[in-house]
């Protein structure tokens, strides 16, 4: 008996479609007259049918997702390492543990940089415009459009710069009073909590040197304020810049802002955990057994007598005023015309 | 043309949501969006400048002798439901896979899935019976109730409609070995244990 032919054909790409679903997985698959979207979800699945003669336009964006997920990938790496470094100088040969997990992650990061560089797709027929998931990467969906392009072509035929040139059809009066309520609106940031933020991350480096070189409870009590302060005027500058008309350059640092915040408090817990192995009376003695007694053996610490307290110290010195200056510079210069009106 | 009806025809920048100027028409590399600074690359097709038509409402009936809509008696009939012979005017017809339908069949089509087109969502009972068969080997003594399960699964939703991408029986197959070999496990492990 003779095969059936297949349908659908699938194309190259695989994305999850943002949403509530706890599981979810986009593809596209072609058909003879009609591009497919199918999201599985779980033990369902939903199509979607884009017809050849109606796609307009596909759009594509660059995004960082893949650099911040090699940035992610790559601190992980440098942290376990670090680590597994000061665990093999207490107990040699324990790196062949670390070599598991350290080896999982380079795995997960050589893999992220030959998928290439991110992007998110959009298809605009004349009634919406769809977002396609699992068109997620540059080169992918480059792939994905060479493949399209003959049948788009079948349907609707070839784009001539003399269309190009023609411009856009006249829109009809009645749909003009309905455009209104789908324009996508974009509000204009004035950036004070971005403004806030980069200050009080500049001042936090700088109160951390002092930290660094003065050993003192007050010093290193009042630089907790400084980063809570600092965490949540990164948290509202993040949220507000959504859909606003900042600069990439200005979202970007705030983004590097609130990824330092998440790193210093994974870097402070896990220096907190070396201080108590290394102090082998710290773990018997009464006084570690409250905040106030843990925050005086922290403030104690002298970075010159432990390599890793050093380096932490160095590491949120130095990221502090990378990001914080630069990032202030921006949103000064984004105010300024602002303020001066 | 305003900046909110251009929007409506042009590809806009998904970031800032601005119409894109015609320069940025199938560009071969990433440019910079003019407002927002993001690198957009967007590929247009002819239909973008198709002119826009407005839908047919259907001519009225001028005299007593001509056939007129089923749905509109006022209204000329164009064509006949290819589904239900009925008369249809223009504003009625509904084209979808080569035929013309009147909105009756149409949504009688979709509720019992004749229109494959028309089909939004699938049940996948080949996969739930997979995960059923299969998953509960991590734990096996639940394979005592979902062996049974998954064999009912694969037994009951044989010919329900598979997956529209990958319609292939081979998610059934393997459910239903699975659940058999696991019921037949269990038969055997009664057995030994009435026999001792």
């Amino acid at each position: 008996m003779a095969r059936k032919p297949k349908e659908y054909q699938r194309l190259p790409g695989r994305g999850a479609r943002a949403g509530l679903a706890i599981y979810s997985r986009t593809s596209l698959w072609l058909g003879s007259d009609h591009l497919l979207a199918a999201n599985w979800q779980g033990y369902s699945e939903e199509y979607k049918r884009f017809y050849y003669r109606d796609i307009q336009a596909v759009t594509l964006r660059r995004t960082y997702r893949a650099s911040v997920i090699s940035l992610v990938l790559l601190l992980v790496i440098i942290g376990i390492s670090v680590l597994a470094a000061f665990v093999e100088r207490e107990s040699p040969g324990a790196w062949i543990g670390f070599s598991f997990p350290i080896g999982f992650f380079v795995l997960l990061l050589i893999a992220n940089v030959v998928r290439g560089p991110s992007c998110r797709a959009q298809l605009r027929t004349a009634v919406h415009t769809e977002d396609l998931p699992s068109l997620n990467r540059v080169r992918v969906a480059r792939k994905v459009l060479a493949r399209l392009q003959p049948f788009l072509v079948a349907a609707q035929g070839e784009v001539t710069p003399a269309m190009i040139a023609a411009g856009l059809p006249a829109v009809p009066p009645a749909l003009q009073s309905a455009i209104a309520s789908t324009t996508k609106k974009v509000h204009h940031e004035k950036a004070f909590f971005h403004l806030l933020a980069f200050t009080l991350l500049v001042v936090l480096g700088l109160w951390v040197a002092l930290d660094y070189n003065v050993t003192s409870v007050a010093v290193t009590l009042l630089s907790i304020p400084i980063g809570l302060a600092m965490t949540i005027a990164t948290v509202i500058a993040l949220v507000r810049q959504h859909g606003s008309d900042l600069p990439a350059a200005l979202r970007g640092f705030t983004f590097a802002a609130a990824g330092f915040c998440g790193l210093m408090f994974v870097l402070s817990y896990v220096q907190l955990f070396v201080m108590l192995g290394l102090d082998s009376m710290a773990l018997d003695s009464m006084a570690m057994q409250n905040q106030w007694q843990m925050l005086l053996r922290f403030s104690r610490a002298e970075p010159s007598e432990n390599a890793f307290v050093m380096w932490v110290y160095i590491i949120e010195i130095t990221l502090a005023l990378l990001v914080g200056l630069p990032g202030l510079l921006l949103a000064l210069r984004w105010r300024k015309p602002a303020s001066g009106a | 043309m305003t900046l909110a009806a251009a929007q409506v025809l042009a590809p806009v920048c998904p970031k800032c949501g601005v119409p894109l100027p015609a320069t940025q028409f199938n560009t071969p590399d990433f440019v910079a969006c003019g407002t927002c600074g993001s690198r957009v690359q967007s590929f247009v097709f002819p239909a973008l400048f198709r002119p826009l038509t407005a839908g047919e409402a259907g001519e009225q009936v001028t005299d007593g002798i001509e056939s007129s809509c089923f749905y509109h008696p006022q209204k000329r009939a164009a064509v006949a439901c290819d589904s239900c012979g009925r008369f249809l005017c223009a504003l009625c017809d509904l084209e979808l896979n080569k035929a013309h339908l009147c909105p009756s069949c149409l949504e009688s089509g979709k509720k019992k899935g004749k229109i494959v087109n028309l089909q939004r969502e699938r049940v996948l009972y080949d996969r739930m019976a997979l995960v059923i068969a299969g998953l509960p080997l991590l734990i096996w003594p639940f394979t005592f109730i979902t062996a049974p399960i998954a064999l009912f699964l694969v037994v009951r939703f044989w010919k329900a409609p598979l997956s529209l991408v990958t319609p292939s029986r081979t998610r059934f197959v393997v459910a239903g070995l699975l659940a058999i070999v696991q019921i037949l496990a269990w038969i055997l492990v009664i057995i030994l244990l009435i026999a001792k």
